[in-house]
């Protein structure tokens, strides 16, 4: 039974993929910044997978000392980690950088890079003393290089995650330790409808287009994903949901130009 | 006349390119969060060029108010400002992410690029109501996507700075300012130096055989760079000193191939 922690799991991508680890009998520990998110969620996946195989603790990933508390909890709860998922990632308003609040700039980059950094840190030590284990970054939008007027800040993060796992991966060589990336590509989640909750009309009706043409549900991707990583057994694997081609597929297929994603949010 | 702001100037490549500018007749605004030697720094550039040639003012890039009270100082003493260069940044010591001290994360990502973000900030949203001025942020080693153990939180920080550069050089597109990048290459500063007195003895051997053939002094390097800075017009222009076709020339140059850059340092 493989034991999982994934930061920034009481929602989104990271809830989902908690909840198909569970499915597929492993153990999860459950964090986020806030406390109450984590009982609630720790509580709500007992009461639907069984007790004993979840756990959570809140954590703030921007300080170390936090990020390995929350090492230290897993290994006392579970013994060992198998897998660390930095998941965990804030976006800003879509705006130009000279529109965009200042104090949003250092948040995103706090989190989205150093507290990836920080948690690479922690586990990568931890797992060297185990001998094995497996961390896995999260790349975004940038991290291939597009660029999107209004999006230069969190692009950038998620360009340097990129560059940062591959370094990780050449570190890491012949240490027992393996590193990947989870590319999960255009998901509905909050952070999602909220970014899209935020542009004119005009942003919103081409964004509509794209969304429901290369988007999916947290149901869909998650399955997919997880079910990738149980199977991993390398190091540099990129974990991608949404490949070139199979974008331009989609934008040649009837059935995803029709697709209507966002009307269960009234947009 | 151009008037230039450039931050970590007080030493190094950020010294040199202000005494280039201050040679050819321009004015500098100095900074660095190092006060007493930015305080020198300023008195011998005075003396030399006179005082309304050029003003100090120290700022902690990763402190937002700290970054506008430079613009605002920059703006009181010379009316307008033409080029802004964010050049100050930090390395971390070379060392594999497990052992690399913990706080040395924040600091590096904070300071390039947080520290590089409010500069393009502030400066582009002043740039914008002048109606003119140029951005240039400063490339360095993992821009090109280089990686090599022990620099990955710098590499990243680099890599995501260039990105962040081709952003902002999108953002603009139209406007009346322009973004763009230098890239210095490697030059033989004290920074260079104190970081090759930490190397092991193997890791040693190889950085001095490198380096005698890429690196070049800081009179040289900053000269073309100034040069460049002046005459460049274009937007998203990266002024390069050591292009790779430029490095692979290196390698085939016996000259370069029998110099001994070190053992004025006893390394």
């Amino acid at each position: 039974m493989k034991t999982i922690v994934i930061t920034g799991s009481t929602k989104g991508i990271g809830l989902g993929l908690a909840c198909e680890f569970l499915k597929r009998d492993c153990r999860v520990v459950i964090s986020s910044r806030r406390v109450a998110a984590v009982q609630q969620v720790c509580t709500d996946l007992e009461a639907h997978y069984g007790e004993g195989r979840v756990t959570g603790l809140s954590c703030d990933i921007t300080d170390v000392a936090q990020v390995q508390s929350l090492w230290d909890h897993a290994c006392t709860h579970f013994e060992c980690v198998d897998v660390w998922i930095n998941n965990a990632g804030i976006s800003h308003a879509r705006k130009m950088l000279w529109e965009l609040d200042s104090s949003e700039v250092s948040q995103v980059v706090d989190t989205n890079v150093t507290g990836m950094m920080n948690g690479c840190q922690v586990a990568v030590q931890g797992m060297r003393k185990q001998g094995s284990g497996c961390v896995y970054n999260t790349e975004g939008h940038g991290s291939n290089d597009m660029t999107l007027a209004g999006m230069s800040v969190y692009g950038t993060t998620k360009r340097a995650v990129r560059y940062f796992t591959e370094a990780m991966v050449k570190e890491t060589e012949g240490s027992g330790v393996r590193i990947g990336v989870i590319s999960p590509g255009m998901v509905i989640t909050d952070l999602l409808v909220s970014d899209f909750q935020a542009l004119d009309a005009e942003q919103r009706e081409q964004a509509r287009v794209i969304f429901n043409i290369l988007a999916d549900t947290v149901e869909t991707v998650t399955p997919w994903l997880v079910d990738k990583i149980l199977k991993d057994k390398d190091s540099g694997t990129w974990v991608e949901w949404m490949n070139d081609e199979k974008a331009q597929q989609r934008f040649e297929d009837e059935a995803y130009l029709t697709r209507d994603l966002l009307s269960e949010f009234s947009l | 006349m151009k008037t230039v702001v450039i931050t970590g100037s007080s030493k190094g490549i950020g010294l040199g390119l202000a005494q280039h500018f201050l040679k050819s007749g321009h004015q500098v605004m100095l900074s660095s969060f190092a006060k007493q030697e930015l305080e020198s720094e300023v008195k011998k550039a005075q003396e030399q060029y006179g005082a309304d040639k050029v003003a100090g003012c120290a700022c902690d890039v990763t402190d937002i108010e700290q970054v506008q009270a430079l613009w605002k100082a920059a703006v009181e003493h010379f009316g307008t400002v033409d080029i802004w260069l964010n050049n100050a940044g930090i390395a971390n010591t070379t060392s594999k992410l497990w052992d690399l001290e913990s706080r040395e994360i924040p600091r590096v990502v904070s300071t390039n690029l947080t520290g590089v973000i409010y500069g393009t900030q502030v400066a582009l949203q002043g740039m914008l109501a002048q109606g003119l001025g140029q951005v240039y942020n400063s490339e360095g080693f993992g821009s090109d996507d280089m990686l090599v153990n022990g620099l990955s939180v710098y590499g990243a920080t680099k890599r995501g700075l260039r990105y962040f550069s081709e952003a902002m050089a999108q953002e603009v597109e139209g406007l009346p300012v322009q973004v763009g990048t230098i890239s210095p290459g490697i030059v033989l500063t004290d920074f260079l130096v104190d970081d090759m007195r930490k190397m092991d003895p193997e890791q040693l051997e190889i950085t001095k055989a490198v380096y005698n053939v890429l690196a070049d002094d800081v009179e040289t390097v900053t000269h073309f760079l100034v040069e460049e800075l002046l005459v460049n017009s274009e937007n998203g222009r990266r002024i390069m000193w050591l292009p790779e076709e430029k490095a692979n020339a290196y390698f085939a140059d016996e000259a370069r191939l029998s110099r001994d850059l070190f053992s004025q340092y006893g390394l």
